[in-house]
């Protein structure tokens, strides 16, 4: 048993210098790939997924079947794979192959459906089987080659199914391939043949991908039709690149307009303008395209109008070709037309599309007028990507629902791409509808942990072996306790402070000791890595590690022995810090208190046990540590966060309070970023290449232009040359008349900040390090392994260096660490996103009834314009015929007729709901105080453009 | 890059632990004292042992053992992309590494005053070089009649993903460490080990038990051809 044969495989491939090398590889066939029948007694192995079949499921094939797909249907079918009807799926190694070279995500989704073992799905070694290895022949193309292997497959299957009275039939869309199949006596239908002819299967049709593989470039109808220009190919583009006539970039569409989109460039200060259809041709957001540049003379500016997709289609409801043309060339002349005044940038069109980025997309049906048609239109949520064309059957029953649906292909004669339907997300207007839309939207992984990651956890009763209490330090008997948040059940971080007979003190940060359980290379850590972040709705919490984990044995909880990450620090009173060291150790948390019982007890003076006078200690170091951090530079910030109370017996909001401030709160954040700031030193220095830290770059003086003119008005001023200048000028920022004056002024200086960022420490210069915000020289996370992957970064690094744990390659890669940096910052921001979207939905699903509630208590809500810039929604209204605002730029103040508003000004709003359309539900504040004539009243329709973001602001402001 | 796939094979079809083809040949030329050939996959060696025969340089003479030369040379042909240098400091460090692996398996007393020159040429590499020039050196000892302590069989490993691997080609070379030790089988004693780039201590046990395993294997397949060679020359075998 094994190595049947050995063969060699010769290739060529181009080095990075450009030479053309042959390359040679050892191909072994063997004797002990197995077929993975369950009954089958010829072969042996272990995981056997197929199951004997009896039932005939389909209405032209007449005895039951295991499928083998070939690899274009394994990529543009996934959707198909995915539905609970196909089971018994062979897939040869060759597609699976295949397919993680076409799309990573693809072959992700392939995998979970391998590993899923109610699906029955079997990957066949093919390659490396006596019978089914098909060595390339001369004049054979590599695709050929596969699908000749495939079809091998195919018939060795149906040779050796026989025994068992079993059948295979072989899905395939391409004509070539399953005329050469019929050749071999084998049973080969294309996918939509083989749906349609299953009994009771009609919903599933809705899922077959349109078969069109050609992206509609050599579509011969060159009639009056309306057409796309073709794209280039890979190759072509490549040369011209080369050359230098075309340009490479990321498209991103405008957000106002559909119809526009910006690519930067190398070479260009000006992102390149891309305006209309034509010139967009078929490119959508996101995707990697090839540019043309357009000469000068033919450069402009931006449009100054907002386009929006909805209005105009309801407008014509065409499915005639004739009608077409005529509105796409309207469409133009209004895009011509709109031309802004402002400076010229460069424009040109797309050529061609490097990459495509295509995702699914969430949103709604518009049924088509004529009743019968299965023809669809989806409206998108994301306003940047146009309406896909769908078919399906069931669109009645879809009406009211929101649904995913994939682009499969863009055809050059078709006005929009065409796609499939791939499921319902839910009723419109449900809570769990709306937070799975926005995870969708937002990229945020949200599916339930796998089978094989599930299988990681260790085995409860979860005890703690003698071998671990010999390699941990015992902290047990230290008063070691937790402060979190009301109803916090991921608890990560505990402290304790003692102390020392020397008169200094040991204060110790405990944090749970997720990459005990985390192992590098494991499905787990793979899942958790690709989540990078634990997502926070507000009624809904998506883990990046299973719930065993983080609500149990990584989380620190009152009373039961954990695993823990320690840094343990000998502080002197004045908070000099005389050591700091790193341990694993066991700890036993005396008690998880809330804020609120930790500030309790501290301010209860007949409290004085060992854990009330631990925390006294702690807060009265961190007081310190406090005054010292601000004295360096450190920026204090404001963001005015609001607060959902939900009764969780009906899981509707009570109440939206802004969050309070507790001394407690800041003790215990003073801990962690000396943590953090600890374990980011340490790293670095044991680790100058691969250390993973966060920065945060000082903001361009650009950026701080809007706060400076605010302040100005107000007769501030405030210095922004570096961190701590501008701490001090907003410290004395104070108004007589305005006591939110100061705070209004935080939240502004807020907006002007950068993002911080992860980043490899191999990767930036030493003096890039720096964390403005903090104002300390490096920084990094290590408090929240529980729900960021960074951290646990961090914490294998720092058990490499205390000598408990290994390393492996990947992490002492700075390629691969920058690699991770760039990911988790994008999850990061993304899991930032949503948790904003899901407040807003919050608050519109109950903000009226709230507000009723709060009229008893506050007679006039108040608030002060924050900021001038929210008027810019107001210019826009000049075509609603409204009266005319005017925006003055240099006083920063807005001027209708006789009334005047100004930063900082007052006035009295009202909050109300705007749900015209389905999709972008908002909250809307219309003017009270001052009145301004035609405005005030006529508000409703003016100010349905606002966006829901600006508007929340003013919302959380509210006092 | 998968090293090793989650149906549990890797690249070119092996198993975790599963050795590449192996072929060698005893006594290709007339004209040096031994020589011999070994293909281990797609590695290609060619040895030749000159001597034992008198020390040309005086100054090195060591009057009661022999000492060992060795040098080691790549052709022209060798990789995928033409060597221009057939020896350079790499085949340098390698022909020291070699002789002083035979340093510790030849019977040095028995030639005193004299000296055993190795001459290697790699003919094509494709991971593994330096054992399979161990192998080859030994197999050309052998031909040509040197007292050995016993077999030198060397063979590689590494570690992929927390997963032990045999005998690493040189694309699997490329996302990991490569182990090269050389025992004495029937001794079971390591007489060297050379780990490139790095592997850390905890998992060092695991690497070295499958490659002790893998030696043994290589040194059955040296052992079955050099007795087929002795019986084709009708020499009589007393060792099993």
């Amino acid at each position: 048993m094994g190595i049947l044969e050995r063969k060699l495989k010769t290739f060529y491939r181009k080095t990075k210098k450009g030479n053309i090398i042959k390359i040679v590889r050892e191909h072994y066939l063997r004797d002990d790939v197995w077929c993975g029948l369950q009954a089958c007694t010829v072969c042996e192995g272990d995981i056997r997924p197929l199951q004997i079949l009896s039932e005939v499921k389909s209405n032209i094939i007449p005895f039951p079947h295991h499928i083998l797909i070939d690899s274009n249907v394994a990529i543009h079918q996934i959707d198909l794979l995915c539905q609970d009807s196909i089971r018994n799926v062979i897939i040869p190694q060759t597609v699976i192959q295949e397919v993680k070279h076409h799309s990573l995500p693809v072959y992700k989704r392939l995998r979970d459906l391998i590993d899923d073992s109610s699906k029955h799905f079997y990957v066949f070694c093919n390659e490396h089987h006596g019978d089914c290895f098909a060595e390339r022949e001369k004049g054979e193309t590599v695709n050929d080659c596969n699908d000749r292997s495939i079809r091998l497959t195919c018939w060795w299957y149906k040779q050796h199914f026989q025994l068992f009275k079993q059948n295979v039939v072989i899905l395939t869309n391409d004509m070539a391939n399953k005329k050469k199949a019929e050749d071999l006596e084998l049973d080969a239908f294309t996918v939509l043949e083989y749906v349609k002819g299953l009994k009771n299967a009609h919903e599933l049709l809705d899922f077959v991908a349109v078969a069109d593989d050609t992206d509609g470039n050599d579509a011969p109808d060159v009639s009056q039709k309306f057409m796309y220009s073709p794209h280039w190919s890979i190759t072509d583009i490549r040369t011209a690149l080369k050359k230098g006539k075309i340009k490479q970039g990321v498209l991103k569409t405008s957000t106002k307009n559909y119809l526009e989109a910006n690519v930067m460039v190398e070479g260009f200060d000006k992102s390149v303008l891309i305006q209309g259809r034509e010139n967009l041709n078929r490119a959508l957001h996101d995707d990697h395209v090839a540019i043309e540049i357009f000469p000068k003379e033919k450069w402009s500016s931006p449009s100054t109008l907002v386009i929006d997709q909805q209005k105009e289609e309801e407008e014509k409801a065409i499915d005639d070709d004739e009608e077409e043309k005529a509105a796409i060339a309207q469409e133009k002349a209004m895009l011509a037309s709109s031309v802004g005044e402002g400076e010229k940038q460069p424009t040109g069109r797309v050529i061609g599309i490097a990459k495509r980025k295509w995702r699914q997309y969430c949103g709604i049906l518009k049924k088509n007028v004529i009743a019968e048609s299965n023809r669809h239109l989806f409206v998108p949520a994301d306003k940047r990507i146009p309406f896909i064309r769908i078919e399906t059957r069931q669109a009645e029953a879809l009406q009211s629902k929101r649904i995913l649906v994939a682009i499969d292909s863009w055809p050059r004669d078709s006005k929009n791409p065409k796609g499939h339907f791939v499921r319902v997300i839910g009723e419109i207007g449900d809570k769990e509808t709306e937070n799975e839309v926005i995870l969708l939207e937002h990229d945020c992984p949200h599916t339930k942990f796998s089978e094989a990651v599930l299988k990681c956890l260790p085995k409860m009763p979860w005890v703690i072996t003698p071998k671990d209490e010999a390699e941990r330090k015992d902290l047990r008997d230290l008063n070691i306790c937790s402060v979190d948040p009301i109803g916090c059940t991921d608890i990560d971080d505990a402290l304790h402070c003692r102390l020392l007979p020397n008169g200094n003190y040991e204060v110790g940060v405990h944090i749970a000791d997720v990459s005990h359980f985390i192992r590098p290379h494991t499905a787990i850590d793979q899942e958790a890595q690709n989540r990078s972040t634990t997502v926070y709705l507000t009624n809904r919490r998506i883990d990046m590690v299973p719930d065993l984990l983080s609500s149990n044995l990584c989380s620190l909880r009152g009373e039961v022995d954990r695993f823990a990450f320690s840094v343990i620090w000998e502080i002197t009173p004045e908070t000099e810090i005389l050591s700091s060291r790193f341990y694993k150790t066991i700890i036993r948390s005396r008690g998880e208190l809330s804020y609120e019982q930790a500030q309790q007890k501290i301010d209860d003076p007949s409290m004085n046990d060992d854990l009330t006078n631990s925390l006294r200690n702690l807060n009265m170091l961190a007081k310190k540590l406090k005054k010292k951090r601000l004295s360096d530079g450190a920026l204090v910030l404001a963001s005015m966060e609001v607060k959902f109370h939900v009764d969780p017996d009906t899981d509707t909001v009570v109440d939206i309070v802004a969050k309070q401030h507790l001394e407690t709160m800041s003790m215990v954040e003073e801990f962690m970023l000396l943590a953090n700031v600890t374990a980011a030193e340490t790293t670095v220095k044991e680790f100058p290449d691969c250390a993973m830290l966060r920065r945060h770059p000082a903001p361009p003086p650009s950026n701080f232009e809007p706060l400076l003119l605010a302040a100005e008005s107000q007769n501030i001023k405030i210095d922004v040359t570096s961190n701590k200048t501008l701490a001090d000028s907003l410290e004395n920022a104070e108004s007589d008349k305005n006591p939110f004056f100061n705070n209004m002024l935080r939240i502004m200086t807020t907006r002007c900040m950068m993002q911080a960022v992860y980043f490899c420490s191999g990767t930036l210069e030493k003096q890039e390090f720096y964390h403005y915000g903090l104002a300390t020289p490096c920084y990094t996370h290590f408090t929240s392994p529980i729900r960021r992957y960074a951290d646990i970064i961090v914490h294998r690094l720092l058990a490499a260096i205390i000598e408990k744990d290994t390393t492996y390659p990947e992490l002492l890669d700075p390629k691969k660490c920058s690699e991770y940096s760039q990911h988790i910052n994008y999850r990061h921001k993304m899991a930032q996103y949503a948790g904003r979207a899901s407040g807003v939905i919050t608050a519109i699903t109950n903000i009226l009834r709230i507000l009723i509630k709060r009229r008893k208590k506050v007679k006039k809500p108040e608030e002060w314009v924050l900021q001038a810039q929210n008027m810019e929604f107001e210019e826009e209204k000049t075509e609603d015929n409204l009266p005319k605002f005017q925006f003055n730029e240099k006083d920063l103040c807005v001027r209708c007729k006789d009334v005047e508003l100004r930063p900082f000004d007052e006035v009295r709003i009202q909050v109300c709901v705007d749900s015209s359309d389905i999709q972008h539900e908002k909250v809307v504040t219309r003017l009270v105080f001052p009145y301004i004539e035609g405005f005030s009243v006529k508000s409703l329709k003016a100010s349905s453009r606002r966006y829901p973001r600006i508007a929340t602001q003013k919302q959380k402001i509210k006092v | 890059m998968e090293v090793v796939s989650p149906e549990g094979l890797r690249q070119d079809g092996r198993t975790v632990s599963c050795l590449r083809k192996i072929s060698c040949r005893l006594g290709l030329y007339d004209q040096p004292n031994g020589s011999s050939y070994i293909e281990m996959g797609n590695t290609k060696i060619l040895a030749a042992v000159y001597g034992p025969h008198e020390v040309k340089n005086l100054k090195k003479q060591q009057l009661d053992e022999v000492i060992i030369q060795c040098e080691v040379s790549r052709i022209a042909a060798s990789q995928g992309e033409r060597v221009k240098r057939p020896r350079d400091q790499r085949t340098r460090a390698m022909s020291q590494q070699i002789a002083s692996v035979f340093e510790g398996a030849i019977r040095k007393s028995k030639y005193p005053g004299s000296q055993i020159d190795i001459y290697i040429q790699v003919l094509q590499s494709d991971g593994g070089v330096l054992s399979a020039c161990i192998n080859a050196s030994t197999l050309a000892l052998i031909h040509a009649g040197v007292e050995l302590k016993d077999y030198v069989a060397s063979c590689t490993a590494s570690i992929c993903r927390g997963e032990p691997i045999l005998d690493v080609s040189y694309v699997e070379t490329q996302s990991s460490c490569e182990l090269t030790i050389a025992v004495l089988p029937n001794k079971e004693t390591i007489c060297s080990l050379h780990i490139s780039n790095t592997l850390h201590q905890t998992q060092l046990d695991e690497v070295l038990k499958i490659a002790m395993d893998g030696c043994q294997s290589v040194y059955k397949e040296m052992h079955a051809v050099v007795r087929e060679y002795m019986r084709n020359q009708h020499a009589i075998m007393t060792h099993v």
